[in-house]
């Protein structure tokens, strides 16, 4: 099959997939019946993709032409309304910030949540069973993926004892293992 | 299954918070990459004028690579020697020469395979230091821009968390009510759909950033301190250390051997590493096409004998994975097409950090609690940042202006500019963004485009559409100000 068509059969799929969520959400029947069909169809997308684009670049295509096309397409159903002026208003002005706490939050969620990410990624690099490359690779992604985790748990929860402890526990025990088992 | 609200609103504060602390430096690495995605077209609207190849034949390759190896002996810059081939999107080649303290030169090689100056690019090179670096000097700024990506994946992280709506406003867009409403529905949607593609962005992002100190911690702790042997396990064995003369290497018997191996493949680099000398090695990459890391990589001793191969299409699992990296970040895997895609959905993600500091701005405007002083920084980064690179590229037209000293004294008078403006600079910086757009691109058609017509049809699409932005943005500065109905 030619890519152009295969292309073309993409496309129409990945719409008619978001039509039909779009349709199951205006009617409010999100149910189990619309996710089946719309992964079906995202499926023959994805697999029209794929078969004219190879595995690797026909996944990622079917991704991003899939975004790009719910958004082209929320465009069109845009809800004009008329614009509103907000009206001036003067509060109470907030409790004064602290500070420390903050300085507090950013130093573990930085130093002490990449520590944890580093010592697991080291971890992973030197004592996982897999080739040598598979086992660097997925380490230096699990580092920043790990970081990220520590990022967002910290910077959402209030308690700062439990995150300071489990992210120093993890970074000593992930270099204990590395270095004594070394 | 519902998350807890206590969670989603704990995530809210959370993902507010990383915004309000970082959000102007992710939008600045959001729209310099978005607009550097189209490097090689962008490359040829800078220089229209750069000497253009269509396609090298390989005894071409083998007779340029000897003719660059003379020429960086004689300017001086041989530890390395790079050859970016022609392609179909950039039809030019570049020869970049390296000395062992980093000094560099490069050139261009013309339609009969001989080596001139190169055409620079100055504000393209000016947006790739913005981007790569910050334009802070060396590994630094691209470790902070490292640590940034991160940031960003955990916003991204929080922000899903927070979003207790995801199915029930899937397809709501409201636009012209409420300031807040209308920006928090832009956010959320372009937020959700395009979910994958900011995750892959902000973690293979993070990952280039931060990849040099990874390999030095990581080559501390596996590799005991041998930085060179953690760097071979990944490109290969290095080339040798003995710097005494020898003659070019063999790249005829190289480039044989590629097509016996991969037959039709086609160059896409060459590289000399530790050239003229003789533990010089030639790592040469070919297209790949089908597979996402778009090159496969061969090793060659000086005397042409094969020595390794990366193994990027068809190797193990994490050999293919750091194929796939860059590629995957750069949108390079599937041609002009796929670029715009890719500068589309980076502007989807620039437009979420951008309407994310409008909808908290809003929010506590709403409370009662305006900050006018932060909603005019704010539109001076917003509307600030794009004016400023592209008054940098305007004054690069007519003079070689320092880019870097040029685009922070600009950012530092459009931060004082938007102060002064207040409730204005909105408004203002828009149609400052237009006109600054129109300049530039009628000036360039007039200095660089009007010999090529592609580059000058262009340039006059750009124009027409900022003169039609900055009609609709008089009219805008010009209406009465709303009135609350209460009011």
């Amino acid at each position: 099959m030619g890519a152009a068509f295969l292309i073309v059969v993409a496309l129409i799929a990945s719409l008619a997939g978001i039509l039909l969520c779009w349709r199951a959400w205006t009617h409010h029947v999100l149910g189990w019946r619309v996710g089946a069909g719309a992964v079906a169809l995202w499926g023959l997308s994805t697999w029209a993709w794929i078969a004219g684009f190879g595995p690797e670049i026909g996944i990622a295509l079917a991704l991003e032409t899939a975004a790009l096309l719910a958004f082209a397409f929320i465009l069109t159903r845009i809800e004009i309304r008329p614009a509103q002026a907000v009206r001036d208003r003067t509060a109470p002005p907030l409790p004064r910030r602290r500070y420390g706490r903050g300085i507090a939050r950013a130093l573990t969620a930085g130093l002490l949540g990449f520590a944890a990410a580093i010592g697991l990624a080291v971890l992973f690099a030197t004592r996982a069973p897999l080739a040598e490359q598979t086992r660097l690779i997925l380490a230096a992604l699990a580092m920043p993926s790990l970081w990220c985790g520590a990022i967002a748990w910290t910077v959402c929860d209030r308690l700062l004892l439990l995150q300071i402890g489990v992210f120093l526990g993890l970074a000593a025990t992930s270099a204990g293992i590395t270095f004594i088992t070394a | 299954m519902q998350i807890p609200k206590s969670l989603t609103r704990a995530a809210m504060e959370g993902h507010g918070l990383l915004g309000v602390l970082f959000g102007a430096i992710i939008y600045v690495l959001c729209l310099t990459g978005s607009i550097l995605v189209l490097v090689d077209q962008i490359s040829i609207w800078e220089r229209p004028d750069a000497p253009a190849i269509a396609s090298l034949s390989d005894a071409d390759i083998a007779a340029i690579s000897v003719r660059a190896l003379v020429k960086a002996q004689a300017a001086g810059v041989a530890h390395d020697i790079y050859m970016q081939m022609p392609t179909e999107e950039l039809p030019r080649m570049t020869v970049y020469g390296y000395g062992e303290k980093g000094e560099h030169r490069e050139w261009n090689v013309d339609a009969s395979g001989q080596l001139v100056p190169h055409a620079e690019t100055p504000w393209l090179e000016y947006m790739q230091l913005l981007h790569f670096n910050l334009t802070l000097p060396g590994a630094i700024g691209r470790y902070i821009v490292g640590i940034f990506g991160t940031i960003l994946l955990a916003s991204i992280v929080t922000g899903l968390l927070a979003h207790r709506r995801i199915l029930k406003d899937a397809f709501r867009l409201r636009w012209g009510g409420s300031r807040r409403l209308t920006n928090a529905d832009l956010h959320n949607r372009v937020g959700v759909w395009a979910l994958p593609f900011h995750l892959i962005v902000a973690l293979t992002g993070s990952l280039l950033g931060l990849a040099g100190l990874i390999t030095i911690i990581l080559a501390m702790v596996a590799y005991k301190g041998d930085q060179e042997k953690a760097i071979a396990s990944l490109l290969g064995p290095q080339a040798g250390t003995d710097t005494r003369a020898a003659p070019p290497p063999d790249v005829a018997r190289m480039l044989r051997d590629i097509q016996l191996r991969a037959p039709g493949a086609a160059v896409t680099q060459l590289a000399i590493e530790h050239a003229g000398t003789v533990g010089q090695q030639v790592r040469i990459m070919v297209a790949a096409p089908r597979h996402l890391a778009r090159n496969e990589a061969f090793l060659f001793s000086a005397d042409g004998r094969f020595k390794w191969r990366a193994g990027l299409t068809d190797g193990n699992a994490g050999m293919r994975i750091y194929g796939m990296i860059t590629p995957l970040h750069y949108g390079t895997y599937g041609g002009v097409a796929l670029k715009i895609i890719y500068a589309l959905l980076g502007m989807g993600l620039t437009l979420i950090v951008a309407t994310g500091g409008n909808v908290w701005l809003a929010r506590r405007r709403e409370q009662g609690r305006a900050t006018p002083r932060l909603e005019a920084l704010w539109a001076a980064i917003v509307w600030g940042q794009p004016i400023v690179m592209a008054a940098v590229a305007l004054l690069l037209l007519f003079a070689p202006v320092p880019a870097v000293a040029t685009y922070w004294l600009l950012t530092t008078l459009c931060w004082i500019a938007a102060l002064s403006l207040r409730a204005k600079a909105r408004v203002s910086l828009r149609i400052g963004l237009a006109g600054t757009i129109l300049a530039l691109f009628l000036a360039h058609a007039v200095v660089r485009g009007a010999a090529y017509s592609i580059v000058l049809a262009v340039d006059m699409v750009v124009v027409l559409i900022a003169l039609v932005w900055i009609a609709r943005s008089i009219g805008m500065l010009w209406r009465r100000p709303l009135q609350p109905a209460s009011a």
